[in-house]
């Protein structure tokens, strides 16, 4: 396949579908600007690792093959996308109006905040930094591809699993790797090296769009946060261990999108909630996004439940409402699921 | 207990934090939020902070994070939901808001900017990126290595060095090896380990390694060019199939 085509299905696969399936989350969501793509970008990303979890746990558990799983994969996430434009037709077309207006709220420091963040997609696309942890994660795909089975077979050598890698398996974003592969047509060790990086900035930088939203009134304001989080980002190599590094050096390992994007996107749906009314869906989103948590990493498994229970205390302390700070804990369910069955198995 | 969890605390934190002054600036930040911000919300987000730092500092909660949930050694990822740029540029949109000019806002920006840039380190520097030379983004040797002993996607059994054994399978799935990267980590050291030992010897016993090779019917064997007596390998039933810059490919006539 062409580069174009290749560009053409990853756009489809990981920018419009997921916007799709956020348009169709935020159909019941009562909020003024709920037609913002940004937000809707941002949610359905969530949403569509939020639902493979429980899937592919579930095709882990039942052997079924790799092909099955992308088929089952690309029907839902097609017949989610299809329902969406369906019912939300009227909010596309508002949707695209927005986006031309934006130009008129167009700031210097907008124009800085887009071009760092083209310089950090052009450092990814144009230079490279090897991590050799990909050895396990980025192989897990190539090996489950070629094999056509889930974790049947080791990823480092190619024989068959003796004992299962108990504190991966869990966490499968690998699959996910391999299914993106399979239904883009790229190999999946260039669609994560390369074309996955892109998407996973574009989230996190939708994130941080997100919570400059919800703390600011205004979009000159918004753009001075953003032009201030790009050049923390940038500058924020002073330890190897910090999220920044994480962002710009691996942003495709799953460890890396957990603590640069989905631990912030969980938090900002805290903040909404404690902001906001808490409406149904804003909790159903939070649910999809420690699912998604723990899908992308084992430390996921832990780290969101942590952030989310530390929040819910604090609102718990200030407010006496205890019956949101149950919401907040079932909202964790995922995790603890994936907790317990781990340590069933290990 | 307690002397553990301060000096895993510690630990953590002297990697997490290193020289930057990025917490200075997070502790600055939520100072501004609490004394000036008047929305609650915002204030929630604070005390959040406030919160998980002392569960994170805690020597005994440490301990009992440390050991039960995250590990010893990566301790320091619990600093990751602090959401320190968040807060960190929030104080600072604020500061600049409050100014009136548009001149002057530049101009505290840009003050910002200095400290953000003197404060911390560029992430693009050469120990963290080199120039991509294929679209895999992995060494083009290995993808040579690959392409030599099975073309096209091919199916094969190799040994290699411990420099390149962890890409091979990226770039090729087909490719079974002897052992990968986890060996002597997560697997238990046995004789692929004495293996891989001579592999990445200097002087290597060539005797053993061919022998072993057949025994586990491997086709080709790699070795780094540096490793002396290579060319033994042809009296051991492998003949010479072809070279990389670093390397050196042997095939069994078997």
């Amino acid at each position: 396949m062409g580069i174009i085509s290749n560009i053409c299905s990853v756009i489809f696969w990981n920018l419009i579908i997921p916007t799709f399936i956020g348009f169709l989350v935020t159909h019941f969501w009562k909020k003024e600007d709920k037609d913002n793509i940004v937000l809707n970008f941002a949610i359905g990303l969530i949403t569509v690792l939020g639902i493979f979890q429980p899937i592919t746990l579930s095709s882990i558990y039942l052997k079924l093959s790799f092909t099955l799983l992308a088929n089952i994969m690309k029907i839902l996430w097609l017949l989610l996308s299809l329902v969406s434009l369906v019912i939300n037709w009227k909010r596309f077309i508002n949707c695209f109006r927005k986006l031309l207006s934006i130009f008129k709220s167009f700031h210097i420091f907008t124009a800085l905040v887009l071009l760092l963040i083209i310089l950090q997609i052009f450092a990814y696309v144009e230079y490279e930094h090897i991590d050799d942890d990909d050895s396990f994660f980025v192989a897990t795909a190539t090996t489950t591809i070629v094999n056509d089975n889930l974790y049947i077979r080791s990823p480092f050598s190619g024989v068959l699993y003796g004992k299962l890698p108990t504190r991966y398996i869990m966490s499968p974003f690998s699959i996910f790797y391999a299914v993106m592969a399979r239904l883009t047509g790229i190999h999946a060790t260039i669609f994560t090296h390369l074309y996955l990086t892109i998407i996973l900035l574009i989230f996190v930088y939708a994130v941080y769009y997100l919570w400059g939203k919800a703390l600011f009134d205004n979009s000159r304001s918004l753009s001075i946060f953003l032009f201030l989080i790009a050049m923390l980002n940038l500058f924020g190599n002073y330890s190897e261990f910090t999220t920044q590094s994480f962002l710009l050096l691996r942003i495709w390992q799953g460890k890396a999108i957990l603590a640069a994007g989905i631990i912030p996107f969980i938090l900002y749906l805290c903040y909404c909630i404690y902001k906001e009314d808490s409406q149904v869906i804003l909790w159903c989103v939070l649910f999809l996004s420690t699912s998604a948590a723990s899908h992308v990493s084992s430390m996921g498994i832990f780290l969101a439940p942590v952030s989310v229970g530390c929040f819910a205390a604090v609102e718990l302390i200030r407010t006496r409402k205890w019956k949101r700070t149950l919401a907040y804990l079932f909202c964790c369910l995922p995790c603890v699921v994936c907790g317990v069955i781990y340590l069933i198995i290990s | 207990m307690l002397l553990s969890g301060l000096s895993i605390v510690q630990q953590a934190y002297e990697q997490y934090a290193a020289a930057g002054v990025a917490q200075l600036l997070l502790i600055s930040s939520l100072i501004v939020i609490l004394i000036k911000d008047k929305k609650s919300e915002n204030r929630q987000l604070a005390y959040y902070i406030i919160a998980l730092t002392v569960l994170i500092f805690i020597p005994p909660t440490a301990f009992i994070l440390a050991i039960y949930f995250i590990g010893e050694d990566v301790y320091w990822r619990v600093f990751w939901l602090i959401p320190s740029v968040i807060v960190i540029a929030y104080a600072g949109t604020k500061l600049i808001e409050q100014i009136g000019k548009k001149s002057r806002q530049r101009l505290m920006a840009a003050a910002m900017i200095i400290v953000v840039v003197l404060g911390g380190r560029c992430v693009y520097n050469s120990e963290n990126f080199t120039k991509s030379t294929n679209l895999y983004k992995l060494p083009q040797e290995a993808l040579d290595l690959c392409e030599m002993v099975a073309p096209n996607g091919g199916t094969t059994k190799i040994i290699v060095p411990e420099t390149i054994v962890s890409y091979i399978r990226q770039y090729n799935a087909n490719i079974n090896m002897l052992y990968g990267r986890n060996l002597g980590k997560d697997t238990k050291r046995g004789k692929n380990y004495t293996l891989l030992l001579q592999l990445n010897s200097l002087d290597p016993d060539i005797p053993y390694i061919a022998e072993y090779a057949k025994t586990k019917k491997c086709e080709y064997v790699v070795f780094e060019n540096t490793s002396n007596g290579i060319e033994q390998m042809t009296n051991e039933g492998f003949e010479l199939y072809g070279n990389t810059k670093n390397y050196t490919v042997f095939k069994s006539i078997d």
